[in-house]
């Protein structure tokens, strides 16, 4: 069982997605600037390098007050074999579609684990 | 004793992919959610310009998040209950310290001019009194909503709603992931048991 001490702690949504997917976000009230200056959220673009989109991952993971980090499908392909490798229970990791890629449901993490569960 | 270990490892089964069917309606609604969020976006963007409702429209100074994730363990499920709620107020406490001083020597001066005020001079105490109020009530975050207009129209409301909808969602898929994972590791283990026994 997770133990508590320090998830008090970890109250904020992180996010590392498109411009669209952060003004939602945003919008949803879910953004937040610490009085550090550092943001809980991460705009990737097409010119955006693969490396600053793997420091965003590390750094939200290692966070002490993110309690989930939310990434864009299509992002997290990008950083495909540091999301595989991610096995923490918290922050958690979710994928979710953008605009403009619709969810893939092959790459679910869940789904897999139910192939490999059932002998797949 | 492997009768018993495989009837157990049935309702596991049974269990899990019951959770696993509410697993996929879950995702289902979330990207249908976010679907619809994107698309009153859009709408919005077509009525503010794309400019207002993009990066260099967003006003990230005292940036604070209104919806905090709230972790709780429930002990018995051993899974992590995960939520959206508000956050807290906060207080305004830079502007109380100089209201007590204010305040009472207001107050002193409303008992003091009590007995002969005029009309225009006591309404003018009262809306001193009434500020005094206001600065001393904690403030909520401020609504996004309103750094991109004054006056936002349907479209950017709707987009809002459909993204803190997704956002609550969000954490639905979470928690129940959580639960799987705790249900897929007892299956593991009678599995064991069950193929040992064979």
């Amino acid at each position: 069982m997770t133990s508590m001490v320090g998830m008090k702690d970890r109250v904020l949504m992180a996010t590392i997605g498109d411009e669209d997917t952060i003004t939602g976000l945003l919008l949803a009230g879910t953004g937040h600037i610490d009085p550090k200056g550092k943001k809980n959220f991460t705009v990737v673009t097409s010119k955006t390098p693969v490396s600053t989109i793997e420091a965003a991952f590390t750094e939200y993971t290692e966070r002490a007050d993110i309690a989930v980090v939310l990434i864009n499908q299509h992002v997290a392909d990008q950083i495909r074999p540091l999301v595989e490798k991610y096995q923490q229970a918290f922050p958690a990791l979710l994928e979710i579609p953008s605009k403009d890629h619709p969810y893939d449901p092959s790459k679910d993490s869940v789904l897999k684990r139910v192939k490999k569960l059932s002998g797949e | 004793m492997s009768i018993a270990a495989s009837e157990e490892l049935d309702d596991l089964l049974i269990s899990y992919f019951e959770l696993l069917d509410r697993y996929s309606t879950l995702q289902s609604i979330l990207h249908d959610t976010l679907k619809q969020a994107h698309f009153q976006l859009a709408k919005a963007k077509l009525a503010l310009g794309p400019t207002r409702l993009g990066e260099n429209g967003w006003d990230l100074r005292h940036l604070k998040a209104g919806w905090l994730v709230d972790l709780k363990d429930s002990e018995a499920e051993q899974v992590t209950a995960i939520s959206l709620t508000p956050a807290p107020p906060e207080p305004e406490e830079e502007k109380c310290p100089s209201q007590p001083s204010q305040s009472t020597s207001t107050l002193r001066n409303r008992s003091s001019t009590k007995t002969a005020t005029s009309p225009s001079i006591s309404s003018t105490e009262k809306a001193s009194d009434d500020k005094e109020l206001i600065h001393q009530k904690p403030k909520g975050p401020k609504d996004p909503l309103h750094q991109f207009s004054a006056f936002p129209p349907p479209s950017l409301r709707a987009s809002q709603a459909e993204f803190k909808k997704a956002s609550k969602t969000v954490c639905e898929v979470l928690e129940l992931r959580e639960r799987m994972r705790v249900l897929e590791e007892r299956i593991q283990v009678v599995k064991g048991g069950v193929d040992v026994a064979k």
